[in-house]
């Protein structure tokens, strides 16, 4: 995309679409004053930062503040633990979200429907917070609801706060348990934009449930998904710092299974006081949630342009 | 046996029932497992502290308390207060969020517009790269003058680009005819987008808007960064400020020369109320929104 | 003519009344705003406090304070940014916790002189001694006003008693006697376990390694664990992973962990002794005297009959006075007013009636204040007992708000009534037996090592806490934390360290070799 092109481009559409320019003008505006100019102080990632001199005056350090990061040799386990949580996350949820949608979609009970779609909104109430309490309550050793049961049983009791590989379930699970209400509906909202007509011609040619989802339903909702799995996939590298932070907390024996680039970070800076080096690592993200990004789009074009980003 | 029918007097298929079993089980079992969770935590709520120590969170309370209640709403017109604060907040900045969303994902998918390209991969990068933490809150504070303020609330969030993006997918599915012939006969590009567009994309507002508006609702962080004055506080952030100072209260040791405070604070069913409360009038919400989630009333409403 | 004598006259007289309309100004001039940022929570009667003590500010230095709080939870992300930010700030709370010294290396605070001090904290100034000025200078430099305290933070063992009598135990008064009571009550007791730790676990090893050793660790650098032998006046300090007192002390706590006397929970509990023991979850709490006496003030008034027994087993061993540091008041290098706050901080801590109402709130039955006794100038008791307030819980002056306005000559201690068994006998004596040292004032400057701390910090809470609480057999875990350390570049921090420690002793007038013949 050549800087001539995009100058053709904008000229032209400054001639004939001056509304649609109008039209995006103020989230651009939003974005310019509030993502675009605090993007130049980025800069500090590659500052020694100190108070006096604020950001662009504090000297410059090279690489310095990143070295941190790669020097605990955990760069690598946290990196992907991020991506295998992450990937874990858009499969599981958007098989599960999708599978609700559908299924609202076809119960025809209006009272039952409503009831049950807000309940699977309360857990997005339930914060991070409260689910580390809750969770302690119910799976601590010596006082969980859960182990005073099993040895109500005679059973042996459940040591998940010092074995690592209860976790990557847990997660998953309570991702997946946190999210369906608000996934399903951009499904539902998908699902409501195909056409009723179609269905219906579907029904005279004998078409059964199955065979209307199959070919009508998920084609229908597949440019959804591929959007959400590029938006998904923009944020690969980023995990979510409240969940995994609020159930392991400090934790040592679980990090190797639990930890994500956010809480490591987190953990590391947190007597340093040096702003620089979060940015850094913000930047190492980023850089890498671009590149996925630029590869999954360009496959995605591959296969079929229209559901391309870009 | 009587063959059942639905209402268009349908024979119902074997397959239909299997689908239906399906249905039913699948989602009566995902709305248990986000029942129960929340039905421990209003339990919870109304349990004493020393309780949900000795034996953990029950399905029903043995021993009835409000005092997490009585310390949330101690000071019942500073609740209120924050509530209503949330709800305007919540009211204006989805609304506002939502025009510029819609208004900025419409053009993006205009095949027309030829810059649309561009201006997809500006709203996209800024999800990618952020500057950080520093020079937002060095923004927003010594060069917008925002802190403390009303507006700072409903700034900070007005434009979600995951919104944008999503928004751009779901115009996508609005007939192009349709808009040729409304350009045909002379319509604005205004009034086409709020007068043919939007009715068709209800679904997506409804779904999206929602989005925006928990967002709104369940906000603090932003409180916390740039707020100190407590009348701007909103109800998250009162609650969060709330429960920080009972445990602040709670911990604070007899050093030397300190009141031997009570350990009476009930910081554990605090917690649990504070999500009663705050979930309590936006879930009301959704009954509201839901008419927009029936099955194709869109497309085929309008061509008929 | 006539209209230019007039202007003249009307001129003259203006310039008469200009400065007697100064002086008149100068009078009547509003009182000037302070701003202070403290670290913790408003409480319900901090206004009406703070507005009694305006009252006062104003008719006396013409100011008066407004007090913004920075929640505890947010010490690591708005408390720096305030800083950032230029925020209008006149004075803010600091301590070792709140990254003191790596934020005054970088120009947060402004630097007290000593000119400044003794001109606008005259009383302040005489009244704090050398070695806790010394505790708040960071490369020679005074950045902030230290708060002065008796406070015992060493580690005392609190136990049930009402369980020791239960089962007709002995008196606990070493580790031994410990142990057999963990033992007893792991075997007998279903709903309790003997120890529960959380982010309080470091008392563990004061008690195991540190006092009985008389070593001192490094707490603003305490994943480095490095420490010093207090007993030396010129020490040279060393990382204790490398000693064999450590392995010794790993060996016990790993043996407690695998008895089953340590709750396996103890990783991911952040319930804090207190709560627990006031729970009834725990039997034996490893804390400072006061937090056990607040447990057992606590158990008591839960009226089940649990009681708890507070115990002191570090002998006659030499102890350290507490950390001035871990609350101290600042100003900011923004401040427009660092003489006023001098001035402000100097009245209210060593005024009496002023003091008196900063760290008890307003006297009468119905106030604020906490108060039980007051300490005489030798140290002892005066029994001139004055019980809490109604609303003594309302109000946070006497907490780490405030700290800075702490004054020992005003200070008060727990009467005979709201002590429990071995609380007032153990201050006392650990106070007699605390002294200071030289290496508390020494600041490791850790600029050019911030990468290798980090990394430092992530192996210490990864390797060294499962460690140290006993859930990794030290057989094996040991070695391998310690490379893990070593990878993260503990080595060359600690020749840095080593070498401005040394540097530092020198430049005291004290060197470790000299007096290590």
């Amino acid at each position: 995309m050549g800087v001539a092109k995009f100058f053709r481009n904008l000229s032209y559409d400054f001639k004939r679409n001056r509304a649609l320019l109008v039209m995006i003008l103020p989230v651009v505006v939003y974005l310019i004053i509030f993502s675009y100019v605090p993007m130049a102080g980025a800069v500090i990632a590659f500052k020694s930062y100190n108070f006096n001199d604020g950001i662009f005056g504090s000297p410059w350090c090279g690489l310095n503040n990143f070295r941190f990061f790669f020097m605990s040799g955990k760069a690598w386990q946290v990196t992907k633990n991020t991506v295998l949580y992450n990937a874990a996350f858009i499969v599981t949820q958007n098989i599960l979200e999708i599978a609700a949608a559908i299924f609202l979609s076809e119960i025809a009970k209006p009272r039952f429907k409503k009831i049950t779609q807000g309940a699977m909104f309360l857990p997005n109430f339930i914060s991070w917070v409260v689910v580390g309490a809750i969770a302690y309550n119910l799976l601590s050793y010596d006082f969980g609801f859960i182990n005073n049961v099993l040895t109500s049983m005679g059973m042996e009791r459940w040591d998940v706060y010092t074995d690592a590989s209860y976790w990557p379930g847990i997660f998953i699970f309570l991702s997946a348990w946190k999210h369906i209400g608000y996934g399903s509906i951009v499904y539902l909202a998908a699902i409501m934009g195909i056409s009723s007509e179609i269905y219906e011609s579907a029904s005279l040619d004998g078409a059964n449930e199955w065979q209307k989802i199959r070919y009508i339903t998920l084609p229908g909702i597949k440019p959804t998904f591929v959007v959400l799995l590029i938006l998904a996939i923009g944020n690969i590298f980023r995990g979510n710092f409240d969940m995994f932070y609020q159930l392991v907390g400090t934790n040592g024996l679980l990090y190797n299974a639990t930890d994500v680039i956010d809480t490591y970070v987190f953990r590391s800076l947190l007597t340093t006081y040096e702003f620089g080096m979060s940015t850094a690592i913000g930047l190492y993200q980023s850089v890498l949630c671009c590149v996925t990004l630029l590869v999954t789009n360009a496959v995605i074009r591959r296969i079929n342009p229209e559901n391309a980003l870009y | 046996m009587r063959m059942k029918r639905n209402q268009n007097g349908v024979a119902v298929s074997a397959d239909r029932k299997a689908f239906n079993f399906l249905a039913y089980f699948f989602i009566i079992f995902v709305t248990i497992l986000c029942l129960l969770p929340f039905w421990l935590v209003v339990i919870g709520s109304f349990t004493a502290e020393s309780e949900i120590f000795s034996r953990g969170y029950s399905l029903w309370p043995h021993e009835f308390s409000l005092e997490a209640y009585e310390l949330a709403f101690k000071y019942p017109d500073r609740v209120f207060r924050a509530y209503g604060i949330t709800v305007s907040i919540t009211a204006l900045g989805t609304f506002l969020s939502l025009l510029i969303t819609s208004l900025c994902g419409y053009a993006l998918q205009r095949e027309d517009f030829k810059s649309r390209g561009f201006f997809t991969m500006f709203v996209f990068f800024t999800m990618l790269f952020s500057g950080g933490l520093v020079p937002w809150y060095l923004l927003i504070t010594n060069y917008l003058h925002l802190k403390d303020t009303y507006w700072v609330m409903i700034l900070t969030q007005l434009c979600n680009v995951y919104f944008v993006i999503l928004m751009k997918n779901f115009m996508k599915t609005v007939p192009k005819a349709l808009i040729e012939a409304a350009k045909i006969d002379g319509a604005g590009e205004f009034y086409t987008f709020f007068r043919i567009v939007l009715p068709l994309v209800k679904p997506a507002l409804a779904s999206i808007g929602m989005f925006v508006a928990l967002n709104y609702w369940n906000e603090w962080r932003t409180g916390m960064l740039f707020l100190q004055d407590d009348t701007l506080f909103p109800l998250q952030y009162y609650l969060y400020r709330l429960l920080n100072s009972v445990e602040f209260l709670k911990n604070a040791t007899a050093e030397m020369g300190a009141a031997l405070t009570s350990i009476d604070f009930p910081s554990e069913s605090l917690k649990l109320a504070m999500t009663v409360i705050a979930t309590g009038p936006i879930i009301l919400l959704y009954p509201f929104l839901q008419k927009y989630f029936v099955k194709g009333i869109t497309i085929g409403a309008v061509k008929g | 003519m006539k209209t230019f004598t007039r202007f003249l006259s009307a001129l003259l007289i203006a310039l008469l009344l200009v400065p007697t309309a100064l002086v008149a100004l100068a009078e009547t001039a509003e009182p000037t705003e302070l701003i202070f940022y403290f670290l913790g929570e408003e409480l319900e009667d901090d206004k009406v406090v703070i507005e009694a003590i305006n009252e006062k500010l104003i008719e006396k230095l013409n100011c008066y304070m407004t007090v913004e709080y920075i929640p505890f939870g947010e010490v690591n992300t708005t408390y720096p940014l305030l800083f950032a930010s230029q925020t209008r700030m006149d004075a803010v709370f600091s301590a070792s916790f709140t990254g003191y010294a790596s934020l005054a290396r970088r120009d947060a605070y402004m630097e007290l002189t000593d000119e400044m001090l003794q001109t606008y904290a005259p009383l302040t100034w005489e009244d704090t001694p050398d070695s806790v000025w010394n505790q708040a200078r960071v490369d020679g430099k005074i950045y902030a006003i230290p708060q002065l305290m008796i406070q015992n933070i060493q580690a005392t063992i609190g136990i049930r008693g009402d369980l020791r009598e239960k089962y007709d135990l002995p008196e606990i008064t070493d580790i031994e006697s410990l142990e057999n009571y963990m033992s007893v009550i792991s075997e007998n007791e279903d709903s309790v376990v003997p120890l529960l730790f959380g982010s309080m676990w470091t008392y563990l090893y004061d008690l195991l390694m540190f006092t009985p050793n008389e070593w001192q660790s490094d707490a603003n650098f305490s994943q480095l664990c490095m420490a010093y032998d207090i007993t030396d006046p010129a020490p040279t300090p060393f990382c204790y992973l490398y000693t064999d007192e450590y392995r010794q002390a790993l060996d016990t706590v790993y043996r407690w962990n695998q008895n089953g006397w340590i709750s396996r929970d103890s990783l991911s509990n952040t319930h804090t002794n207190r709560e627990n023991m006031a729970n009834g979850r725990i039997a034996v709490m490893l804390d400072n005297a006061g937090t056990i006496n607040s447990a057992g003030q606590d158990l008591l008034s839960g009226g089940s009959g649990a009681y708890l027994e507070l115990i002191d087993i570090s002998g006659d061993a030499q102890l350290l006075r507490y950390a001035a540091t871990s609350g101290m008041l600042s100003i900011p290098s923004q401040s427009q007013h660092p003489e006023l706050v001098l001035q402000v901080v100097d009245y209210l801590r060593n005024d009496k009636e002023m003091n008196y109402l900063v760290e008890r709130g307003i006297e009468g039955e119905d106030a604020q204040w906490v108060f039980a006794g007051e300490l005489n100038e030798d140290g002892t008791l005066n029994e001139n007992v004055i019980s809490y307030g109604a609303r003594s819980s309302m109000y946070g002056g006497n907490w780490i708000c405030w700290s800075a306005f702490r004054n020992w000559d005003y200070q008060v201690m727990e009467s005979e009534a709201s002590s429990i068994p071995g609380y007032r006998e153990a201050f006392f004596d650990m106070d007699s037996r605390s002294m200071d040292h030289i290496m508390q004032a020494f600041t490791f400057d850790s600029t050019n090592y911030q990468n290798e701390l980090a990394a430092i910090q992530s192996v210490y809470d990864e390797y060294g806490k499962p460690l140290n609480l006993g859930f990794v057999d030290p057989a094996t875990g040991l070695d391998e934390y310690i490379a893990m350390m070593e990878a993260a570049g503990l080595t060359t921090v600690m020749d840095a360290y080593l070498q401005q420690a040394a540097d530092y002793l020198a430049a005291q007038g004290v060197s470790a070799e000299a007096t290590a013949e």
